[in-house]
């Protein structure tokens, strides 16, 4: 575990800021609430195995006991650098995406299916989007009852989109909870779960998947 | 005689008492002549005496006392008695008195020709009024002037109308066309009303002569003033002739015209502006319902009937007088004095007559009139261009299509710097609904054509009968369009093409209103002289209110490829037009009304443009989460709270979905503020809440969060004072306003705020009928009936005293204090100040400890 270099840290800032734009600000600088000590302290960034963690202080304190090969995980992680060294968001960054995206669209539940099983949105699919999304700027995808399904890029702006077809791609789809979903699932042995993840995915949600 | 010039002082008395009776004095005066000695009859012939039956009776009773009078020799009597000549005539000597008497010299007014004038109906008109009245005015006392200044004047007056009612009795013999009687009539009327102004003049100027001396550039003043008088009378008569002749034959009269359009290039204002209003009737009734076109070359050397030609003279002159009408009444319309009379005659002409010829010239006339300082000519302006918006019927619309160009031209002219009247009445204008649908015109089928290289008998055949048919088919072709030329409602393609252009030229006017109002604009500063008018200064942004109403009137005719440029100012303008934070609400800004109105349009022309695409407006809710705090401390407008009202229910109330975090934000943020609000505001904001709260089951949380924590979706501290609702936090924190507000002094408002608080227990919500706006207009009128309605019989006192505001309670506490007059506080004044104030601040130390 350590702290990131600078080059590391441009790029991964560089990807936040692509769904977040200046909340940014808000993300680096938030503090945390929950913790052991009496002054809990901020979050900061830390690469763990090709991975970054989005960590609040207090525990980075702690986790500094344990030897890196023993240390399997800690805090939120946002993403990981690939072999050939470029930074990827995964999945679990969603909350902390959601919470502070500029930008977001909402499909209707009956593309919420097919959105959670890798495809695009479509216009049919599309619910309702931020006024004066640009194009290619990545957004969060929501559900009607508002619980952020994943993110990906707008393939059009707002203004675009009033004059697509149906069958025209509103949103490139980057990651989806269902992506940690089948692991978890299979994990369990309940593959029944499979055919109906939309109704759980809440619970996922908000349990962090870390 | 009482009237008669020998007993003055009699005939002002009774002049004064009984005015009615000036008329018949002037009448007989004028049969007789009126010379200044009337006691003998000489003047009259034999032919002039009308002898009764009666008189023949008592001569011939009387036969016996008159037989001396055969014998009398006249010409020695008179001899005797005047010192006449023998041979000398009787008038001859009256006259040569007369010239004795008035050897002065001629009159100042006197007219210097005495022929008759030929009236148009054909009567002679004697000048023997006015030389009577000449004659009397230099040979009589002072005194006596006095009395003929007002005499003249009511006979002026009161000559009109019986002329005029003699006329139309003559008319109404007649009957021959509705028309004239109604002309008639407005002649009258006419008539009566310069009477009364007539009378006004006079009775101010009735007092000046009652001064004991009058000196003597004043007695001349007065003689001119009559002559004048005597001039406008005469004026009036013949006017009112000549539209009673031009009405009731206006084929051959129409010649007349010309005359009474000299008269408005008079002199004296007063009888041009009266010539002005009388060619306004006679124009008014003339106009055909049509307009006049000018026949071409070709329709000129083609031979046509009596009756065709006799219409296209008339049709032809009438255009020529109404040119030159036009011409001068705006050109008079420039002129200080004639003003008011030229725009009135242009502006009742324009909602009269908008479909005839020279409309143009009229409405370039009035619409720049739209921006003048003066408030009745503004007035005027915009209603008459208002009746054309409104009854297009009359011109087709084309007047209303010219009318909008010509505004929109003039806003670009003068940068937008206008009187808001100028866009307001853009919002008369109507537009056809179902034109917005796409009309289904039946495009004609292709015609087929085979080209067969062979052809068996049988194809030449069945060949000729299609050309038949085809024949056929064309000419009834021909016909429908000639049905179609002739069917009186206009083509609806036709209808589509004017709505066009008067919607572009109406969000022309629009867009650049807003355009401008981006830059911040420096108040233009007045000139002295408009200052001294009492010009009222513009606003920095004079049109921007006006336009956004219109915006938001027309917003679901806007087409959606506008939109997004059209959002994009709205938010700017909403923004202040300015990045930087510090200098948000500098002058030159847009202020926080006219924010927030951005705001409510926004929203108004998305909700109407819903099916193209259903946009969350995440800018305009930051934008107005952050002018809540702005709203309560800039100075309030009349219309803050109405304002208020209808961006929450733009926004918050009418909205389908919002976010979770932002419904919460905007739920914590509208209690906090409910604090600082007045009850009616109040109101509409803890209504606004309560529907938030029923509405969205995720944000009750706040109602019931113990100890914060992470239900805000990783935000785990509440932001008071940040900017963007969706990062506050509010989740996380909880709503203690409620409790507090249900001790508000408005039993309205704690009504409403326990009801929020409870909004959880109850199973069965019903979901609230009272929305913002209606809580505004509600309350605004309750407001002062509030007290009333707190004594309410089953409220215990007890109660009621915890609803008194804490300033209100301290003071009548200090008026009981000094009742009591006394050092040591008594214990019935104690108790209650112990009560009130626990009660008061057990809240508040729950809330900090």
């Amino acid at each position: 575990m350590r702290p990131l270099d600078e080059d590391e840290t441009t790029q991964v800032l560089e990807k936040l800021h692509k769904y977040v734009g200046s909340n940014l600000k808000h993300l680096i600088e938030r503090q945390a609430t929950d913790g052991l000590d009496s002054k809990p302290g901020g979050f900061c960034f830390r690469l763990h195995k090709q991975r970054v963690y989005y960590v609040s202080e207090s525990i980075v304190r702690r986790a500094t006991n344990i030897a890196r090969d023993k240390l399997s995980s800690l805090g939120t992680c946002i993403g990981k650098f690939t072999k050939s060294a470029k930074f990827k968001l995964t999945v679990t960054c969603l909350d902390l995406l959601a919470a502070h995206a500029k930008y977001k669209i909402w499909v209707k539940p009956s593309a919420e299916m097919s959105f959670l099983y890798g495809n695009h949105v479509l216009k049919s699919g599309l619910a309702r989007i931020t006024d004066n999304t640009p194009q290619y700027q990545g957004v969060v995808v929501y559900s009607m009852s508002d619980i952020p399904l994943g993110f990906g890029l707008a393939a059009k702006s707002t203004a675009d989109c009033r004059k697509l077809d149906p069958t025209d791609i509103v949103t490139l789809h980057q990651s989806d909870i269902a992506i940690a979903f089948p692991t978890l699932t299979i994990a369990e042995g309940t593959s029944r779960l499979l055919k109906r993840p939309p109704s759980l995915i809440p619970f996922f949600s908000q349990a962090r998947l870390f | 005689m009482p009237g008669r010039p020998g007993q003055p002082r009699s005939a002002s008395a009774s002049g004064k008492n009984m005015p009615g009776d000036g008329r018949k004095r002037k009448r007989k005066q004028t049969g007789g002549g009126g010379s200044k000695f009337p006691p003998l009859p000489p003047q009259l012939t034999d032919d002039e005496i009308e002898v009764s039956d009666e008189d023949l009776e008592f001569v011939q009773q009387h036969q016996d006392y008159a037989g001396f009078m055969a014998g009398l020799d006249s010409a020695s009597i008179s001899r005797q008695v005047m010192g006449l000549k023998p041979d000398e005539d009787v008038e001859v000597y009256y006259e040569k008195k007369a010239k004795r008497d008035d050897s002065s010299g001629p009159k100042p007014g006197e007219p210097v020709d005495d022929l008759p004038v030929k009236t148009l109906s054909g009567e002679l008109q004697y000048r023997k009024a006015s030389s009577a009245n000449a004659v009397d005015a230099t040979s009589i006392s002072m005194e006596d002037r006095r009395t003929l200044v007002r005499k003249g004047v009511t006979v002026q007056t009161d000559d009109v109308a019986p002329q005029s009612a003699a006329e139309s009795t003559e008319q109404d013999s007649k009957g021959k066309d509705k028309k004239s009687k109604m002309e008639q009539r407005k002649e009258l009327k006419l008539a009566r009303r310069k009477e009364r102004e007539e009378k006004k003049l006079v009775g101010k100027a009735e007092k000046e002569p009652r001064i004991p001396s009058i000196p003597e550039e004043d007695m001349e003043e007065l003689e001119e003033y009559v002559d004048i008088e005597k001039r406008r009378a005469e004026m009036r008569v013949m006017m009112a002739g000549m539209g009673t002749s031009i009405l009731a034959d206006p084929d051959n009269n129409l010649g007349s015209l010309r005359q009474l359009q000299e008269m408005c290039n008079d002199r004296d204002e007063t009888i041009s502006q009266l010539a002005m209003l009388s060619s306004l009737a006679i124009f008014k009734d003339l106009i055909p319902g049509y307009r006049i076109r000018p026949p071409t070359e070709k329709e000129l050397e083609m031979v046509v009937s009596k009756e065709v030609r006799r219409v296209r003279d008339f049709e032809s002159a009438l255009l020529r007088y109404y040119q030159t009408y036009i011409q001068f009444i705006v050109r008079s319309a420039k002129s200080r004095s004639k003003r008011m009379t030229a725009l009135k005659c242009i502006c009742t002409l324009l909602e009269a007559v908008p479909h005839f010829n020279f409309r143009e010239s009229l409405l370039k006339a009035v619409v720049p009139r739209l921006m003048s300082s003066d408030d009745d000519i503004c007035k005027m302006c915009s209603s008459a261009i208002i009746s054309i918006f409104k009854d297009f019927g009359k011109h087709g619309g084309e007047a209303t299509v010219e009318a909008v160009q010509l505004i929109a031209d003039l806003v670009k002219l003068r940068n937008c710097q206008l009187r808001p009247e100028a866009v307001q009445i853009l919002m008369y204008l109507s537009f056809d609904e179902d034109l917005v649908r796409e009309s289904t015109l039946a495009s004609a089928g292709q015609p087929t054509s085979k080209l067969n290289e062979k052809k068996s008998k049988r194809e030449v055949k069945r060949e000729k009968k299609a050309k038949k048919r085809e024949l056929a088919a064309k000419l009834r072709k021909e016909v429908q369009s000639d049905f179609k030329e002739a069917e009186v409602l206009p083509e609806v393609r036709e209808f589509r093409k004017q709505q066009t252009l008067i919607l572009s030229a109406v969000f022309e006017t629009y867009f650049r209103v807003l355009k401008t109002s981006l830059v911040p604009s420096v108040q233009r500063e007045l000139s002295p002289e408009e200052e001294k008018a009492g010009v009222k200064p513009l606003g920095p942004r004079p049109l921007l209110g006006a336009s956004l109403e219109g915006l938001a009137k027309y917003a679901h005719l806007i087409n959606v490829d506008f939109m997004g440029d059209l959002l994009d100012v709205l938010r700017s303008l909403a923004s202040g037009g300015k990045t930087s934070e510090e200098d948000e609400f500098a002058d030159g800004t847009t202020t926080v009304w006219e924010r927030l109105q951005c705001c409510i349009i926004a929203f108004k022309i998305v909700k109407n443009n819903m099916d193209a695409l259903n946009i969350d407006l995440r800018e305009f809710y930051v934008r107005f989460y952050n002018l809540l705090f702005h709203a309560i401390f800039v100075r309030k407008e009349e219309k803050s709270g109405q304002i208020l009202a209808e961006a929450l229910q733009a926004m918050l109330w009418e909205g389908r979905h919002t976010d979770m975090q932002r419904a919460a934000a905007f739920v914590k943020r509208l209690s906090t503020l409910a604090f600082h609000l007045e009850s009616a505001e109040a109101m509409a904001a803890l209504v606004t809440v309560r529907h938030l709260l029923v509405r969205y089951k995720k944000c009750r949380n706040i109602l019931e969060n113990d100890g914060g924590g992470t239900v805000g979706g990783g935000i785990a501290s509440y932001n008071a004072e940040g900017d963007d609702p969706d990062l506050s936090g509010a989740l996380s924190t909880i709503l203690w306003e409620t409790s507090l507000l249900a001790k508000h002094y408005n039993p309205n408002v704690a009504t409403v705020a326990s009801t929020i608080t409870s909004i959880t227990d109850s199973n069965s919500l019903v979901l609230p009928t009272l929305t913002p706006t209606g809580a505004i207009r509600e309350f605004n009128s309750v407001l002062t009936k509030v007290e009333d309605s707190s004594g309410k019989p089953k409220k215990k006192p007890a109660r009621r005293l915890r609803k008194q505001p804490l300033s209100e309670f301290m003071s009548s506490l200090q008026k009981q204090h000094k009742l009591a007059n006394t050092d040591e506080v008594s214990e019935d004044v104690v108790k209650p100040v112990e009560e009130f104030l626990t009660s008061h601040f057990k809240v508040m130390k729950a809330l900090y400890s």
